[in-house]
């Protein structure tokens, strides 16, 4: 019976250690947010106006991105699932009423934000409440060395979607 | 004229643009990449297509945040999203 007990507890302390570690993988992925990039997805619940796009970049405790029309930039601070952006600021180009009121919210979300998650390639920002204001898509990592930069001299194939005038 | 980027080890970008000449400042760390201080001058009459592409080029380096060196490629991507790419190939040195 001893034995029967000690197997059944061996079983259930190694299922504890395989579900712990599953979990992990989906939820603490992503130790720092520092260098990584973002396109987003939800605000508010709901998707960005159409053709709209917003982007936050972390880097060096500092946030930059374009919020649909307009430059911004800001401070962040990231402690295990804590996460406070301020200082933001922005450039004041204007654009349509519509673009516009989605920067105002986006900017009044960002603010807003105390606590994060990630999840499959998803950055979940959520406020006091927990309510979750900001959905974020992680954009693509390259693993790229600067100095293969050094010494190069490039002539453009296309800007901005357009063929070159030049080439 | 054509265009061309150069990229030295001092942080400094140049290059030409038809009739226009680039200046600015970049740092790079990993794959990201800053570019800050963008100046462009007129250097002999343009046209209004080249004044386009000008003016788009300079809205699209300001908000340079990526880069990527693929099949002999360098891509710059803009924190504006992919509408605002710039894909250049190598230059003859």
């Amino acid at each position: 019976m001893k034995k029967l007990i000690c197997f059944l507890a061996a079983i259930s302390l190694i299922a504890m250690i395989i579900g712990l570690c599953s979990c992990n993988q989906n939820t603490d992925a992503l130790v720092s947010l520092d260098g990584t990039h973002w396109k987003l997805q939800t605000l508010n619940g709901s998707n960005p106006v159409t053709d709209s796009y917003i982007s936050l970049y972390f880097r060096n405790q500092q946030i930059s991105g374009f919020s649909g029309c307009n430059q911004y930039g800001g401070q962040y601070t990231q402690e295990a699932g804590k996460l406070q952006i301020s200082g933001i600021q922005s450039t004041l180009i204007g654009c349509s009423k519509e673009i516009n009121d989605q920067e105002t919210v986006y900017d009044a979300a960002l603010a807003k934000v105390i606590s994060y998650s990630y999840n499959n390639g998803k950055l979940t920002c959520a406020d006091a409440s927990g309510k979750a204001l900001l959905v974020f898509q992680k954009l693509p990592e390259y693993a790229e060395n600067p100095a293969d930069l050094i010494n190069t001299k490039w002539r453009p194939v296309s800007v901005g979607g357009r063929i070159s005038l030049q080439i | 004229m054509t265009f061309t980027l150069n990229f030295d080890d001092k942080g400094t970008m140049s290059g030409i643009d038809g009739p226009f000449t680039y200046a600015m400042q970049y740092q790079a760390q990993a794959d990201n990449i800053t570019i800050t201080g963008v100046t462009a001058t007129r250097v002999t009459d343009s046209t209004a297509a080249e004044d386009e592409e000008a003016a788009t080029f300079n809205i699209a380096s300001s908000m340079i945040a990526d880069y990527r060196l693929v099949n002999g490629q360098l891509q710059l991507f803009s924190m504006r999203g992919d509408k605002y790419t710039i894909i250049l190939s190598p230059a003859a040195k």
